[in-house]
């Protein structure tokens, strides 16, 4: 156990170095630069500029000086946002992604995981057709097609949802519903097939023979059964949920931290970007360590020394 | 796993839910805004100092006053913190007479001195402020602030000490003449250079300065650490013998221009000159001073919070001798950027102005005469550039074959619907009602002479013409209004062209390369006056960017700024943009048009050709904003 943990974190320590590196020189090979603009400052100014931030610098001194401040624990300021720091800005998104991820998250388990034991409790049967079919356009929907087929429906005529917005109950229903639709398709697919495959085993077959009802059977069996690939999907799923959808909050305006990895991304935002390229890494492998785990506590035959 | 852990996640699961819940909820007493308005993407600072763009124009108009202000529908200068002015008569020196009663929102007084040391942070190289350059017709001000130190120049180097009352004030001064100024190397070898650098930059570590015959250097030096040198943050120009900005007593600033800059004045009032509040920003320093619960204001209103792409909430300042102007006490600048949420949140009622909408709609709200879409031709022109370096690009037939082959009018429409004016000079219309000048315009569309002048140029009907290409941001406007110009240049001309859509960051570092043949751009007016738009084609100049250069062009533009306003100034302008319009660097294309979304409820809204709307002179009918947002109301509740 102990040597595992060992192992993964150095892992982990490596891998936020190679991302750090590759993200560092990707950022500045691209052309433009966090004070690109439509309105030129003249020369002198840019100079002075680039001087005061050190962008004048070769790139691999810029490097050096970037990652030992890094390593001192400081993300930086960043450039877009001058008013604030980057651990400032991720700590400000990461309440409103956090808040909006948990509770997709939430409802993605319970319906996607509700609507998959229905549908294979019953397989080809009515209630297993809406929800296949459900899935299906869940799945291959985009979000900014969900989102805006929300927004005509929800807000404009049925006028029952704020349209956009973040601070009160009724502006979060919207969001969390489009940014969970597509783990919940994901998580009912999954549970469906899992519960199915189930069914089939012999062990379902001892339990039928047994007298066991075909509820308890569904329900204490055979959805243990399909935990194990739903807990594989919800690691990264949850990682990729908390920090945030780009396009979610952007249409429903939410101050997330997505929506500020994007901008970072097209302002050349060098110190947001990487400061949240880092968390992202951070929390896939985090994730990823932590479904090991669980996994492990769920199934005996998995052995984490291996 | 223990059974007993299992039965507890779900319990654990429900409690971490509802702490982030009512964690991202918690709000403490907070009451709707009086207005709400979208204002665009998120401002880059509070700091009126540091900004540049339109979202973080409106957020400073209203939070920090200037000397002088523009009356908010002529655009004319009018007294602010400054009660009146004297000009001397040649134009070079300003006396400016404070007013008594302007306090910063903590109650110090805004007084003359305190202008003078905000001016200096302005210029200071260590602020780092983009719009520095517009302080640069004050005699002095452009060495200062490019930070540029000569050996038998007066300069101040400031020494690192702290003060830890005002742990960020500049630390004390020592002037005097700069005997030498250079390097030295290990072995004790001096090596004088012309000029020095912040010692804070990257590549001036070694630069060391010589007054009185004590040598300062950066903290960090090898000679500082052997006690030869004085530890010093910085070495600039005198500003007090140098710079042309002083403060004869508490309430008189003067101000000595190198050159009569007719625009001076309404430099004044635009929002980088802002005076900053420097007793705050010596104790919290930047950017901590711009958080909510350190900062001070001087405008009409006071910051009362910030969340970060959320909004910025304004509230009445009531320090400001300004203060009765105000109706709206509270206000909530939204920082939205997309247009469809805007639009939607202005559909349902839940924002009283939305400062921009998308193309879409634009043209919608246009064709079915909405009264809530408010359109106003701006001092800004939308335009190609052409990149004279590039053959065939750099024969001026063959530009001015492109500009009358294309039938504006058309294009224009059929992009942004009707009510887009179209542009043939380059200083839109507006500014004749403006400032009296009377744009040139290039010459008018002619498809049969433009296949004249290409074949003059060597290519008859477009035969043996290059492919060459237009680029312009990714956009659906921009791609729309290439493609039909794609299309003209082709059966007018016999012309292929092709396109290209960029990232905006790529997009603008091709174009200060000049790596492009035909690249959209756009330019808005800094302040009223030609020269905002015709000093852009001086021979390398920062916005330039089209390779265009003319000795005849740049003297005009220098003999113009020697020139005190009036109809001989003007005559010189109309001369350089006759040379502009033949020689078409830039195909003017259309005048911009503000598209401003105003419920009707808003019974006051100022409008001018900056697109500037004063919140203090906004005014809006609350009853019948109550009664329309209880119409609209959402079943769920709103926001």
């Amino acid at each position: 156990m102990i040597a595992f943990l060992v192992r993964r974190v150095a892992w982990l320590m490596a891998t936020l170095l190679v991302v750090y590196t590759v993200t560092f020189f990707l950022m500045r090979a691209v052309p433009g630069g966090p004070f690109s603009s439509e309105r030129q400052p003249p020369p002198e100014i840019r100079e002075a500029i680039a001087r005061r931030y050190k962008l004048d610098l070769p790139l691999s001194q810029q490097y050096v000086s970037e990652l030992s401040r890094l390593l001192r624990g400081d993300l930086g300021m960043s450039f877009r946002l001058a008013d604030y720091s980057v651990a400032e800005v991720i700590a400000e998104g990461w309440q409103a992604s956090a808040s909006l991820g948990t509770v997709a998250m939430v409802l993605a388990v319970v319906v996607g995981g509700g609507a998959g034991v229905l549908s294979a409790a019953r397989p080809g049967g009515l209630v297993d057709g809406l929800v296949r079919v459900s899935t299906m356009v869940g799945i291959s929907l985009p979000s900014f097609a969900l989102a805006g087929l929300a927004v005509l429906l929800v807000v404009y005529e049925w006028r029952l949802l704020p349209a956009a917005g973040w601070g009160t109950l009724p502006q979060l229903i919207l969001p969390a519903c489009c940014l969970g639709a597509v783990y919940a398709a994901e998580i009912a697919r999954l549970v469906r097939s899992g519960v199915v495959e189930a069914i089939q085993s012999d062990w379902v077959r001892t339990a039928r023979a047994k007298g066991a009802s075909h509820s308890r059977i569904v329900l204490h069996h055979a959805v243990r059964g399909a935990i194990g690939p739903v807990v594989s999907f919800l690691g990264p799923a949850i990682a990729g949920i908390l920090t945030g959808s780009v396009v979610v909050e952007k249409v429903f305006a939410i101050p997330g931290i997505g929506y500020h990895f994007i901008e970072a991304a097209t302002t050349r935002d060098y110190t947001l970007a990487m400061g949240l390229v880092l968390l992202y890494t951070l929390l896939l492998g985090v994730a990823g360590i932590l479904v090991d785990l669980v996994q492990a506590a769920l199934d005996p035959r998995i052995d984490l020394e291996k | 796993m223990p059974t007993r852990f299992r039965e507890l996640v779900p319990f654990l699961l429900a409690a971490a839910l509802l702490a982030a819940v009512g964690r991202a909820f918690w709000l403490p007493g907070e009451r709707p805004a009086d207005f709400v308005f979208v204002n665009g993407t998120e401002p880059k600072s509070l700091d009126p100092q540091l900004i540049t763009g339109q979202p973080e124009g409106r957020i400073a108009w209203a939070l920090f006053d200037r000397l002088v202000r523009w009356d908010p529908e002529t655009l004319e200068v009018i007294p602010a913190l400054a009660e009146r002015w004297e000009v001397s008569d040649d134009q070079r020196w300003y006396v400016f007479s404070l007013r008594k009663d302007a306090r910063w929102s903590d109650g110090v007084r805004i007084d003359a001195p305190g202008i003078v040391a905000a001016w200096q942070r302005f210029l200071d190289p260590a602020t780092a402020a983009e719009y520095a350059y517009q302080l640069w017709p004050v005699r002095g001000a452009k060495a200062y602030s490019t930070g540029l130190v000569r050996a038998g120049a007066m300069i101040e180097v400031e020494l690192d000490q702290r003060d830890p009352e005002r742990p960020f004030a500049r630390g004390p001064l020592v002037r005097g003449e700069a005997a030498w100024v250079g390097s030295i190397a290990g072995d004790g070898a001096r090596q004088a250079s012309d000029a020095a650098e912040l010692f804070g930059g990257s590549d001036a570590d070694a630069v060391l300065v010589d007054v009185d015959g004590v040598l300062y250097a950066s903290p960090d030096h090898p000679l500082v650490a052997a006690g030869d040198a004085i530890a010093a943050r910085a070495a600039l120009p005198d500003f007090a013998t140098t710079v042309g900005i002083s403060a004869a007593d508490e309430h008189t600033l003067i101000v000595e221009l190198t050159e009569p800059t007719p625009y001076f004045l309404h430099i004044c009032g635009f929002y980088p000159l802002s005076p900053v509040p420097m007793h705050v920003i010596e104790k919290h320093g930047s950017p901590g001073w711009t958080k909510a619960d350190s900062i001070v204001c001087s405008g009409p209103y006071r910051l009362h919070s910030r969340r970060l792409r959320d909004r910025v909430r304004l509230v009445r300042n009531e320090t400001s001798y300004r203060t009765d102007e105000v109706s709206l006490e509270v206000v909530d600048a939204l920082a939205i950027d997309s247009g469809a949420t805007a639009l939607a949140l202005f559909e349902t009622a839940a924002v009283d102005w939305a400062t921009s909408l998308p193309p879409f709609a634009a043209k919608l709200f246009i064709e079915r005469d909405d009264p809530t879409l408010r359109l106003r031709s701006e001092l800004s022109i939308g335009f190609y550039r052409l990149n004279t370096t590039r053959p065939p690009l750099d024969d001026r037939r063959v530009r001015q074959a492109l500009s009358r082959g294309l039938d504006r009018a058309t294009i224009v429409k059929a992009v942004y619907g009707p009510g887009q004016p179209t542009s043939l000079s380059f200083v839109p219309e507006g500014m004749e009602a403006a400032t009296g000048y009377a744009p040139v315009q290039t010459a008018a569309e002619d498809a049969a002479e433009a296949v004249r002048l290409l074949a003059e140029a060597g290519y008859p009907g477009g035969k043996g013409f290059p492919k060459i290409t237009i680029t312009f941001n990714a956009d659906e406007g921009h791609q729309m209004m290439a493609e039909l110009i794609q299309a003209q240049w082709k059966s007018r001309l016999g012309i292929d062209v092709e396109l290209a859509s960029m990232e905006w960051g790529a997009f603008l570092d091709a174009q200060s390369r000049l790596d492009y043949w035909v690249a959209r751009a756009g330019w808005t007016a800094d302040y009223v006056d030609p020269n905002t738009f015709l000093d852009m084609f001086l021979t390398d100049g920062a916005n330039n960017q089209t390779g265009f250069s003319s000795p005849a062009y740049d003297r005009l533009i220098a003999e113009a700024s020697r020139t005190p306003a009036g109809e001989a100034r003007d005559a010189v302008f109309a001369e350089a943009e006759t040379i502009l319009m033949d020689e078409l660097p830039v195909l003017p294309l259309f005048m911009r048009v503000s598209k401003n979304l105003v419920a009707p409820w808003v019974t006051a809204f100022p409008e001018n050709p900056l697109d500037i709307h004063p919140l203090e002179a906004i005014r809006v009918d609350a009853t019948a904003r109550d009664r329309a947002r209880q119409a609209r109301r959402l079943r769920g509740g709103g926001p």
